[in-house]
């Protein structure tokens, strides 16, 4: 069932705006401690490159971070100040990268909605509906397209 | 100064076999890429259990080699404040345990919180319960876990500045296993799939069992 939802989901997501600058596949996971992570794809279809610099989800606080794993197998987070994203090309959010850190966001459970705005340097705002996911699902969404 | 253990040895050869695995991938794809027995990245030659102890979400003394001995056993370093590769590990985990009950019933999952500030017992007991009440918590002093990450072999935790409230950690990014026999023969870096967890599980499970 859930995975007709999340097929459901992706479908919507799919469609987008008519922004050249596109955000799909967005899913927020069901946090396991006191923070939730957004994971996407964006895409600039346009032929000017662009920056995010800001992501606004309705009722909480965001940053965006960077995990980054060194030859050593050590993980560390840090946090990152915009997305540079370039003409024709798109930028994959994914666990153990780049993400969005939704602070204190325990209370949100598979099946909530997040209105998120991602706001450029360049291209006009893009608004859309975030569906939080088991962590689950997300893995075997993102494991079944590979 | 704290002398080399053969742990130690065994983890500097172990960093050499990850920089040539490339498990800096931020993709879940196949960071492992091993022809061997195992799916997960072998070691050069098999590594004792080391010993530490911590202590655990019940507030008692847990000797990390006694407590998990004949057992298979998964060990993790993590912190609950992290929504990102931290549960993503215990997920994969726990999704292939639940789905072998004779596996799962003689495998300790250990998870080491490397951020006493935050992660009291209560903390950890809270987050590990969202994917199993028999998972272990560890928690102990800056020095004890300094101790057990030196037995393990593995860089200290780097803690920010924790007059931020929202204070990152860095940390090894490693899931350690070790055989019924006692015996670590693979490392399981970020990425791992659900099939080579289940894969290796198999197999670690029916050695010395």
């Amino acid at each position: 069932m859930k995975w007709c939802a999340a097929g459901l989901v992706l479908l919507v997501a799919a469609c987008g705006s008519g922004n050249s600058l596109n955000v799909t596949s967005a899913y927020a996971t069901e946090p396991s401690g006191p923070n939730a992570a957004v994971y996407l794809d964006i895409t600039n279809k346009g032929g000017t490159p662009d920056r995010l610099v800001d992501v606004a989800i309705d009722g909480f606080t965001t940053m965006l971070h960077e995990t980054s794993i060194s030859a050593d197998g050590q993980a560390t987070m840090s946090q990152v100040m915009g997305i540079d994203i370039s003409e024709k090309s798109s930028v994959a959010l994914r666990p153990g990268g780049i993400h969005i850190m939704i602070m204190d966001a325990a209370g949100l459970v598979d099946g909530d909605e997040l209105s998120a705005t991602f706001t450029f340097e360049k291209h006009p705002p893009v608004t859309e509906m975030i569906p939080v996911v088991t962590l689950d699902a997300y893995l075997e969404l993102i494991e079944s397209q590979q | 100064m704290k002398s080399w253990s053969s742990a130690n040895l065994v983890m500097g050869i172990l960093m050499l076999v990850l920089m040539t695995a490339g498990c800096t991938s931020a993709e879940l794809g196949d960071p492992l890429g091993s022809e061997g027995v195992f799916q997960g990245v072998e070691l050069p030659e098999p590594s004792p259990k080391p010993s530490f102890v911590l202590t655990d979400t019940a507030g008692d003394p847990y000797d990390f080699a006694a407590a998990t001995d004949g057992k298979l056993t998964l060990l993790y370093f993590g912190y609950t404040f992290c929504p990102d590769i931290c549960p993503v590990h215990l997920a994969q985990i726990t999704s292939v345990l639940d789905r072998n009950p004779p596996l799962r019933e003689n495998t300790e999952v250990v998870f080491v919180s490397v951020d006493p500030e935050r992660d009291s017992p209560e903390v950890i007991r809270e987050y590990l319960n969202g994917f199993s009440e028999d998972y272990v918590g560890l928690t102990g002093s800056t020095e004890e876990l300094r101790t057990a990450e030196e037995a393990l072999g593995v860089p200290p935790a780097i803690i920010g500045d924790t007059s931020d409230p929202d204070y990152l950690v860095g940390h090894t990014a490693q899931v350690f296993a070790w055989a019924p026999d006692g015996l670590g023969y693979t490392i399981y870096p970020f990425g791992t799939r659900q099939s080579q967890w289940a894969h290796d599980l198999e197999i670690l499970a029916g050695m010395g069992s």
